[in-house]
């Protein structure tokens, strides 16, 4: 009697185990070429990678350093001339750590001469355009020249890519307020700025 | 006995093994090859007479999937099946064969796909729409399809020239799903195995259909070799299905299937006197749609418009109480399962009540069915093509006999609905989809990828056509290679405002996404070293435009693309090399927005 009432349970539960479904045994096969078990996660993020054996180059007060003295000779003499051919040597307006920044990214190029030539005159151009933005109470005429060499200088900045036009057109509204004293002058000197990026881009 | 007579009597023996041995195809009528064109929707003469499953006729035909989905030989059939009384009806369909050959076990097997609601006008049946390649459903085809099995898509009885879809009858859509496996087989190398397992999967109308197939298939379709269902979004429950509906964003379908059941059943829901003059029009409009079409025209229409003296529904139900006998035969729950199977829901589903979902869950449970539930977050369309994939796994593990364990045991709660309001304005929420990003920064020719955690909120308003929204993406740090050497750059990316735009959804289930949205830029640190806050002068612009099927908000193909300009950056003693090296145009981007995962109950 106690063998039948054991054997009892022992069906229950079989049959318990088999409708949460622990008991459902199909016929062993090897898997489907496909995955069997696809995954709703999205694609995998590239990892963030920690840099490789990175040692801080500097401190952050010798970056802050180089930065100033680079900063400074710019302020003092914002006017940096546009710079032709093969650059051998780092210019004065560079820091050390960005010409170290200027010739990686050059490397990468096909040409990575007249690359590292191109971001030079882009990263003069853009210290130029610091020295105007950080530096309102600058002399009255070293502010006119620095703004009518920018005006001059921004249509070809646009044509390589290197800003965005609206930011241009709000730059030259800046600068034509400047170099031009009358409303009037102000206008017509806008309009001109205005069709030479227009050309510029034709 | 003489030697001559047990020689006969042992070869008629033998003759009628041989009989036995046959094919199931002598059981059934030699199919016809169909018309050309429309043609081939009126049922031939030789359509008269037969038994379930027969196939009555079929041609080779021509689908366009998508891009993705891999090559097939198809052809459009037609096959006898039974409706929910009990009669003989006849129901169209097609069969889609990978022309890959099956490298898996055994026999390839075959997933008999119940599709949702397509409409109740003849073109839009899924083979005419699979046709011209417009078919809402494509990408859960063709991702059934890409996993090598055999892919048999009813239209459900009622596209035959000159009838009416016996819309949401539940009893004789799922013998439809049931009987066009048989009818499959019939055709001459079609390359489907007799003994194929085969598996039924389904949403919506199709969860619907799969379910009763479910319940169905051990006393109905016995030799169907069904080994799993999967079904989602059912309406397991009529009443609470139609009170949900009533009046809401998913009125249309209350309207299609007060259509489809009257076809069905007639003289229990006696349309013609029921309906006023505006809903004689409304059908009459009805059955010259689509479900696209008809969704967005018919929403949020209270049932009291169409009905004579202006009835609601409630006073339907208890003047017409064979109408609430019909409602209530369309139940699920009230036989067993014959075969395991993956249900799942959209917690915001807007359309179907997640409540009645998981009662359907539980009672399959209580019968001793074998039930693994998901709870899926978003709203019902996106949920369609989101669980796609798990559906297929799952299914494809039923296939390889692979072992599980069903959430019947599971102690949680009853899920709650997050639905947004049903009336009114329709809106898909995204809330707190996943961003995958990358940002290609053009001069350094490196990627910039987003952290894990980015995330992207968003209300879609269709009726009004208006996106609204915001992304979030944690501070994080990434190596880029700036001095030749991988440099950890701090980075942070800030919306700066709203993420606007438009969204639209037309006739054809085709999606178009006009937005964008602002961020700032800011980069913290460099090799560790704060630097302050070097950030973008302005906010950088991303639009993000889409034009794609409605199936890529669920299936993981909602992706924006494009390119951008970023702004000179301002702030920090190094920010003249940042400008040179990521500002100016031609900064390509990737953004890929997918729904959270589901939550197993």
């Amino acid at each position: 009697m106690t063998k039948t009432i054991w054997l009892g349970i022992g069906m229950l539960l079989t049959m318990l185990l088999v409708w949460i479904g622990i008991g459902e045994v199909g016929t062993p096969t090897a898997t489907t070429p496909q995955a069997s078990s696809a995954s709703n996660t999205p694609v995998a993020i590239e990892p963030h990678q920690q840099a490789i054996n990175e040692q801080p180059l500097m401190s952050a007060t010798q970056l802050q350093a180089q930065q100033q003295i680079v900063a400074q000779m710019v302020a003092d003499q914002p006017l940096l001339q546009p710079i032709i051919g093969d650059i051998q040597t780092r210019p004065d307006f560079v820091s050390k750590i960005e010409w170290s920044m200027l010739q990686a990214a050059a490397g990468q190029h096909a040409q990575p001469s007249k690359e590292l030539t191109r971001l030079v005159n882009t990263l003069r151009f853009h210290k130029m355009l610091e020295t105007w933005q950080n530096n309102a109470r600058m002399e009255r005429m070293q502010r006119q020249a620095l703004a009518a060499q920018l005006l001059q200088e921004v249509p070809e900045q646009l044509k390589q890519g290197n800003l965005p036009e609206t930011e241009v057109r709000d730059l030259q509204a800046q600068w034509v307020e400047v170099v031009e004293s009358s409303a009037a002058a102000q206008e017509q000197r806008l309009q001109l700025e205005r069709q030479r990026i227009h050309d510029i881009k034709q | 006995m003489s030697h001559t007579t047990r020689l006969t009597r042992l070869g008629q023996s033998m003759a009628l093994l041989g009989l036995a041995a046959i094919s199931t195809q002598s059981l059934h009528a030699a199919p016809i090859a169909g018309s050309a064109g429309i043609g081939f929707y009126t049922p031939p003469v030789s359509a008269s007479t037969g038994v379930k499953g027969d196939l009555i006729s079929y041609r080779t035909a021509t689908v366009n999937l998508g891009a993705t989905a891999p090559a097939v030989s198809a052809w459009n059939i037609m096959y006898r099946s039974t409706d929910a009384k009990g009669a003989a009806n006849l129901v169209t369909g097609t069969v889609l064969v990978p022309t890959a050959a099956w490298t898996g076990s055994g026999s390839r097997p075959i997933i008999s796909y119940a599709v949702g609601t397509h409409g109740l006008n003849q073109s839009c049946a899924p083979s005419l729409q699979m046709q011209q390649g417009k078919d809402y459903e494509n990408a859960n085809i063709a991702a059934a399809l890409k996993q090598g099995y055999a892919v048999l898509v009813s239209d459900y009885a009622g596209y035959t020239t000159g009838s009416t879809p016996t819309y949401l009858a539940g009893i004789s859509q799922g013998n439809a799903v049931l009987d066009i496996i048989a009818a499959a087989k019939q055709i001459p190398s079609v390359g489907i195995a007799a003994n194929a397992k085969a598996a039924i999967w389904g949403y919506s109308q199709g969860g619907q259909s799969a379910a009763w197939a479910a319940q169905l298939q051990s006393s109905y379709a016995p030799n169907a070799n069904l080994v799993a269902v999967a079904a989602g979004g059912i309406p397991g429950n009529f009443l609470t299905t139609a009170r949900y509906l009533n009046g809401n964003n998913g009125s249309s379908f209350m309207l299609q299937g007060i259509v489809g059941l009257a076809q069905q059943y007639p003289t229990e829901i006696p349309l013609n006197t029921l309906a006023n003059a505006t809903g004689q029009a409304a059908i009459a409009r009805a059955k010259d749609q689509c479900v696209f079409q008809s969704l967005f025209e018919f929403m949020n229409k209270d049932l009291s418009l169409y009905t004579q003296g202006n009835k609601t529904f409630d006073q339907l139900l208890v003047d017409v109480p064979s109408a609430k006998t019909v409602l209530d035969a369309q139940n699920l729950g009230s036989q067993k399962l014959s075969v395991p199977m993956y249900q799942y829901h959209g917690q915001a589903d807007e359309f179907i009540p997640v409540g009645q979902s998981y009662d359907l869950k539980k009672a399959y449970c209580a019968k001793f069915g074998s039930v693994t539930y998901d709870l899926y977050p978003a709203e019902h369309i996106v949920t369609q093509f989101q669980a796609a994939p798990t559906a297929l796994a799952w299914l494809t593990d039923r296939f390889n006999g692979k072992l599980m364990n069903n959430s019947c045991m599971s102690l949680k709660s009853a899920p709650i609905s997050t639905s947004n309001p049903v009336n009114g304005d329709f809106v898909v929420s995204l809330k707190d989809w996943t961003v995958n990003a990358n940002i290609n920064l053009k001069t350094l020719k490196q990627t910039v990828t987003l952290p894990a955690g980015s995330k992207f909120t968003a209300d879609s308003n269709m009726s009004k056509n208006m996106l609204s929204g915001n992304m979030t993406v944690p501070d994080f740090k990434q190596a880029l290679k700036i001095v030749g050497l991988p440099v950890t750059v701090g980075l942070s990316v800030r919306p700066n405002g709203l993420t606007t735009g438009t969204v639209s959804l037309d006739n054809e289930g085709q999606l178009k996404i006009r937005g964008t949205a602002y961020v700032d830029i800011v980069v913290t640190s460099l090799y560790g070293v704060s630097i302050g806050e070097c950030k973008t002068v302005t906010p950088v612009a991303f639009p993000l435009n889409f034009d794609g099927p409605v199936s890529a908000l669920g299936s993981g193909n909602l992706v924006f693309t494009g390119s951008t300009s970023f702004p000179t950056l301002k702030g920090c003693s190094i920010s003249a090399i940042l400008s040179t090296m990521m500002s100016g145009e031609g900064q390509t981007y990737s953004f890929n927005v997918t729904a959270p995962a589901p939550v197993r109950y």
